[in-house]
């Protein structure tokens, strides 16, 4: 091989396209921990030996922490200014917040307001079909059953039938003893 | 309103506060661009415009849901962190389904113009090349040296390494000159760092 033919002689532009699968091999979390350590208060990513040996061999994640450490002084004011409430300077820091935030509830009660009118109609709406329901269930029973169950006057045996089954009657007569007695044919009894 | 979503803009009325937010999110914005092409990530299939849209979105959002409380610099770093990393996937699904026909899937990726063929095969050499070199250097001492070839500063390294920045100074130089030393007796000639 000759030397002097070379042109890329720099063994970072090597390294790096060696390095230089296009998938980050480390999560989102472990890039901002190591983007983040700063001195000697890093110990924790230091001592993470195999997390910074998948970052030094990928430069994609390499890119990445370095654009969030020359991010970090950013980030670091716009979070400032999202805590102080964004707002003018001269203010006290409560009295912004409260405004902020006054405005921010107003803007969600009147939200609620809108969402709120029709679930009051819906149910209105309900109250009243569950009203009639009751209403008509209690005038639908048949006098002289009240206090009995539904369950119970629908177990009893139709009248009708006891007339075209006789033997069923007896049966039912004899576990029961208690139906009415002026429909029964109790001829011999002289009734 | 600049990339703000349209439906926030258009339901919201005008808001000092909000607008004092906008133009903080938008400088926020300008300088993630910026640093997204610094850092040649927008050599990687992902257009730094979109980055720095979706950042401000998911930002925006995040206020609009009542983060105020948690809202620290580590989250908003988070936060940019997700969608480079999502967009960067993104990329590399687009680019595998652009992939050519089955014979041509064993291509290299296009070189760089005014790069030929001859150079190609020189480099995948010397990447080889490069690449036991440093595997034969013991790990302590190998970290270092890759950290700074991947770009990284002293200062960098010494806090991802738990050293002193002194300490990563001459981790870092000595390494270097073994690792030059071995490429040299290897037949790969004098490089640069």
């Amino acid at each position: 091989m000759n030397d002097n033919a070379m042109t890329h002689k720099s063994i970072s532009r090597l390294y790096r396209r060696l390095t230089g699968g296009p998938i980050t091999v480390l999560d989102a979390e472990k890039i901002v921990a190591m983007a983040d350590s700063t001195g000697r208060a890093a110990g924790a990513i230091g001592n993470d030996v195999e997390s910074v040996s998948a970052l030094a061999r990928s430069s994609v994640d390499s890119d990445l922490v370095r654009l969030l450490r020359a991010l970090k002084p950013a980030s670091t004011m716009l979070a400032d200014n999202i805590g102080q409430g964004l707002a003018g300077e001269g203010l006290g820091m409560s009295r912004r917040i409260t405004a902020h935030d006054r405005s921010r509830i107003s803007r969600r009660e009147t939200a609620g307001r809108r969402r709120a009118a029709p679930q009051r109609w819906a149910a209105i709406a309900a109250a009243l079909v569950a009203a009639f329901g009751i209403w008509s269930w209690q005038h639908t029973d048949a006098p002289g059953i009240a206090g009995q169950s539904i369950t119970e006057t629908a177990a009893k045996g139709d009248v009708i039938f006891r007339w075209s089954t006789p033997a069923l009657a007896q049966r039912e007569d004899a576990k029961t003893g208690s139906d009415d007695r002026m429909f029964h044919s109790d001829f011999a009894a002289g009734g | 309103m600049g990339a703000l979503p349209k439906a926030i803009a258009m339901t919201r009325p005008i808001d000092p506060v909000q607008v004092r937010l906008e133009q903080v999110l938008l400088s926020y914005g300008a300088r993630l661009q910026r640093l997204l092409r610094t850092y040649g990530l927008d050599r990687r299939g992902i257009d730094p415009a979109d980055v720095e849209q979706e950042v401000r979105i998911r930002l925006w959002k995040a206020i609009e849901s009542d983060r105020f409380g948690a809202f620290s610099a580590s989250y908003i770093q988070r936060v940019v962190a997700t969608t480079v990393i999502d967009s960067l996937r993104r990329a590399e699904v687009r680019a595998t389904e652009a992939l050519p026909d089955e014979e041509d899937s064993n291509a290299q990726p296009l070189p760089d113009e005014g790069v030929g063929p001859e150079q190609i095969a020189g480099d995948s050499e010397k990447i080889a090349g490069l690449e036991r070199c440093l595997a034969e250097i013991p790990e302590r001492r190998r970290l270092p040296i890759e950290l700074r070839l991947q770009g990284f500063a002293l200062q960098e390294i010494a806090d991802l390494t738990s050293t002193s920045v002194e300490a990563a100074r001459k981790l870092v130089s000595r390494g270097m000159d073994e690792l030059r030393t071995r490429l040299r007796e290897c037949g790969y000639g004098d490089f640069e760092d």
